[in-house]
């Protein structure tokens, strides 16, 4: 047990001085727990859950193939066009589009297709385009939230828990509704004086070709179809009795085989770093529950809360965005799941299936990677496209504007889930 | 082997009178066949030196700089055979460069042994390169002068073909404490696409290219769209491409990774090169010197045409 502990105290202070990458260490941690006999090799290979990496590598890959058709370039143009060049109307439709596709798609990923587009119209229209990024980040934060493939905190979550595509839309995306309309609405008015756009400038984008943006029109319309159909096979998966990752590998053969891309080149847009972080993680963290570690993490737990749903949901809430505020939610979360189980069997509830303190954790880990600048890897990438483009984004800037707007989104939380679950 | 081996004291001539380049081809090929076993082949003078014009129509031999490569292969040819002129008068041979001929290097081989073909030009070729040889060539006394020149070079015959055979000297360069605005007109007057930069100390710094140029000036976020045909008004994009005076070539990262080949790169270095790695130049360069450059163009005349040119179509 004494052994689980330091290896997990060593990863995890190597991993927050971020001098060595985060998926080399995990893969070398996880090699020492099983070289020095903490985790047996098949248990370790068992504490690997391929539903997540499969739905990782499936969305990863068939987003990429629906990327090079030039679909996200059509989509965001049309709607500079379609706004008639009103800065009012273009924020709120793109934060309205990131936190949707967000919700649809991987956090980073969309930030990846929407941020150059929105530098190319800010500068286009002569807008703000700092300001643009830090609420385009925080709004593909807000709407990974909403569904089980949103963010990677929810798919572990919804993995290890027995949670369904379906529950998540049930219990999490009303709240992620309220909060993103909120959102949008506070961020254009924090905005407001700086988005007036002079009619000779607006010009620009009306007269925009948005179809031009579309690089292969067939291809498009066959990866749609394919989009439709994985999302069609997530509503249906609890009923279908087959995992999202499952669905979404089926997904990506469907889009190889009919996107017609150069394989090679599609494989290559898997983050396999990512990946290896994965699966390292889950054998470091398998090793401490295997040694019963988290069973005494649990009980103190169980003994803070003092037999009170109510309070266990606020703090896990709560402590999650904190948490995952300053460190990775990822490990986070991988750590918080067995534990929350062990929680969620004190308080009778059952460790799979819906429950409010599945919900708390995934909203509070989710929600509180919006606080600071690197509280999520969204936020650190579209800092780190905000630079090379010579838009710096500063931790206090952001700060500034993220803190209260996070608090905003816990606090409508808070009531969310008290009003819901615990009244 | 060396190269003298291959030649003779009579196949090493003199050819001062002005004259046409096919009375030129006809007379060397009755030399070569006087002295030499050609004559011995069977293969009747008229049909060699058909073969002779019809490869010169199809394209000069006349590469420039004042040489000329006149040459057939031929199926059923048992020995190679080659004959050095030495035009102290200077030939009309419709040159590339439209310059006179003064080295005419006339070679007939077995169309199953191209390699012969290249190893004796590049050879000649490496001889030939020092301006120095040249002149005491130009200015020998007699044949037998002419070929002691050629014993004197010791030079090998059957080594490979290297990067020094085939490199052209570079035209243009610049220095990178240059403005960027300085090197685009360079670009300009030289009308290439890329040209060496030099540091303080002449030594190469690396390749400056217009895509370099371009590249600086647009923004990141360029790269990750696969598309920017929707945009049609190019406003502010004109301000992507006001040319910053004080910004100099030294400022710019250079991404490219610098075309490099040792002077002795074999053909095959240089072609992975330019193939695997995808260069379209290479710079030969020791000691931080750049010697001189090899662009696809030098492979395909050098190699590619000499080993295909004459074969069954």
């Amino acid at each position: 047990m004494i052994g689980s502990i330091v290896i997990f105290v060593v990863f995890y202070t190597l991993l927050i001085s971020e001098k060595i990458e985060k998926s080399i260490l995990a893969v070398f941690f996880a090699f020492l727990a099983i070289a020095l006999k903490l985790i047996s090799f098949e248990q370790a290979v068992d504490a690997i859950d391929l539903n997540v990496i499969f739905l990782l590598i499936g969305m990863m890959t068939s987003v990429n193939i629906l990327a090079e058709t030039g679909f996200f370039e059509w989509i965001a143009i049309s709607v500079a066009k379609k706004m008639k060049g009103s800065g009012f109307g273009i924020l709120a439709m793109l934060l309205m589009i990131t936190a949707l596709f967000s919700a649809m798609l991987d956090n980073v990923t969309t930030v990846i297709l929407i941020a150059p587009m929105t530098i190319l119209i800010t500068q286009l229209l002569e807008l703000p385009t700092v300001p643009f990024l830090v609420f385009e980040a925080m709004a593909s934060n807000i709407g990974g939230t909403a569904t089980l493939i949103g963010d990677p905190p929810n798919i572990i979550i919804g993995s290890r828990a027995g949670l369904s595509f379906n529950d998540f839309l049930v219990h999490v995306a009303p709240d992620i509704l309220i909060i993103t309309v909120l959102f949008v609405l506070i961020a254009v008015f924090l905005l407001r004086k700086k988005l007036r756009v002079p009619q000779n400038i607006k010009v620009r984008v009306l007269e925009s070709f948005p179809g031009k943006a579309i690089r292969d029109p067939k291809k498009l319309r066959v990866s749609l179809v394919i989009f439709a159909l994985i999302f069609v096979g997530f509503f249906l998966h609890n009923l279908l009795d087959v995992q999202p990752g499952v669905i979404a590998l089926g997904g990506m053969a469907l889009m190889l085989f009919f996107a017609r891309s150069e394989s090679d080149a599609m494989l290559k847009s898997v983050e396999w770093d990512s990946i290896l972080f994965f699966i390292g993680l889950f054998i470091i963290i398998g090793a401490m529950e295997q040694n019963g570690v988290l069973d005494v993490f649990a009980g103190y737990m169980i003994k803070i809360s003092a037999g009170n749903i109510m309070f266990a949901t606020l703090i896990i809430l709560w402590g999650s965005a904190v948490f995952s505020a300053v460190l990775d939610n990822i490990p986070f979360v991988v750590t918080m799941v067995p534990l929350v189980q062990k929680l969620a069997a004190s308080f009778d509830l059952s460790p799979v299936g819906p429950n409010p303190l599945f919900w708390a954790l995934a909203i509070g880990a989710c929600l509180g990677g919006n606080a600071t600048l690197i509280g999520a890897s969204a936020n650190v990438i579209i800092a780190k496209i905000g630079k090379k483009n010579k838009y710096a984004i500063s931790f206090g800037y952001f700060s500034k504007l993220s803190i209260p707007l996070t608090v905003m989104t816990l606090a409508v939380s808070t009531v969310y889930l008290w009003l819901r679950y615990l009244v | 082997m060396k190269l003298e081996a291959l030649l003779s004291e009579k196949t090493v001539v003199f050819f001062d009178r002005k004259a046409a380049k096919e009375k030129v081809i006809e007379e060397l090929l009755q030399i070569l066949w006087d002295h030499s076993s050609l004559k011995h082949e069977n293969i009747p003078q008229e049909v060699i030196y058909s073969e002779f014009l019809m490869r010169e129509k199809e394209q000069t031999t006349g590469i420039g700089e004042g040489f000329a490569f006149p040459h057939v292969r031929l199926n059923d040819l048992r020995g190679s055979y080659f004959l050095v002129a030495v035009c102290r008068n200077g030939i009309d041979f419709s040159s590339l460069d439209g310059l006179p001929v003064r080295f005419i290097i006339l070679t007939i081989v077995p169309r199953l042994l191209p390699g012969i073909l290249l190893s004796f030009r590049a050879a000649i070729v490496s001889l030939l390169m020092k301006p120095e040889t040249q002149e005491s060539m130009l200015n020998a006394g007699s044949h037998h002068e002419l070929y002691e020149i050629i014993r004197s070079g010791n030079i090998d015959i059957d080594k490979v073909i290297l990067a020094e055979n085939i490199m052209r000297p570079s035209i243009g360069s610049v220095k990178s404490t240059m403005t960027l605005y300085e090197a685009a007109r360079e670009l300009h007057r030289h009308h290439v696409d890329s040209l060496p930069v030099f540091d303080e100390n002449g030594n190469l710094a690396g390749k400056l290219s217009c895509h370099d140029l371009f590249a600086y000036r647009l923004p990141e976020f360029f790269n990750t769209l696969h598309s920017i045909s929707f945009i049609k008004l190019m406003n502010p994009f004109e301000k992507y491409f006001e040319v910053d005076q004080s910004q100099k070539i030294g400022d710019l990262k250079l991404k490219q990774k610098m075309p490099i080949v040792k002077p002795d790169a074999t053909i095959m270095e240089i072609i992975f090169k330019m193939t695997v790695e995808n260069q379209e130049l290479l710079y030969v360069v020791q000691d931080e010197k750049l010697l001189g450059i090899i662009d696809r163009f030098s492979i395909i005349d050098k190699i590619l045409i000499s080993n295909f040119d004459g074969a069954p179509s």
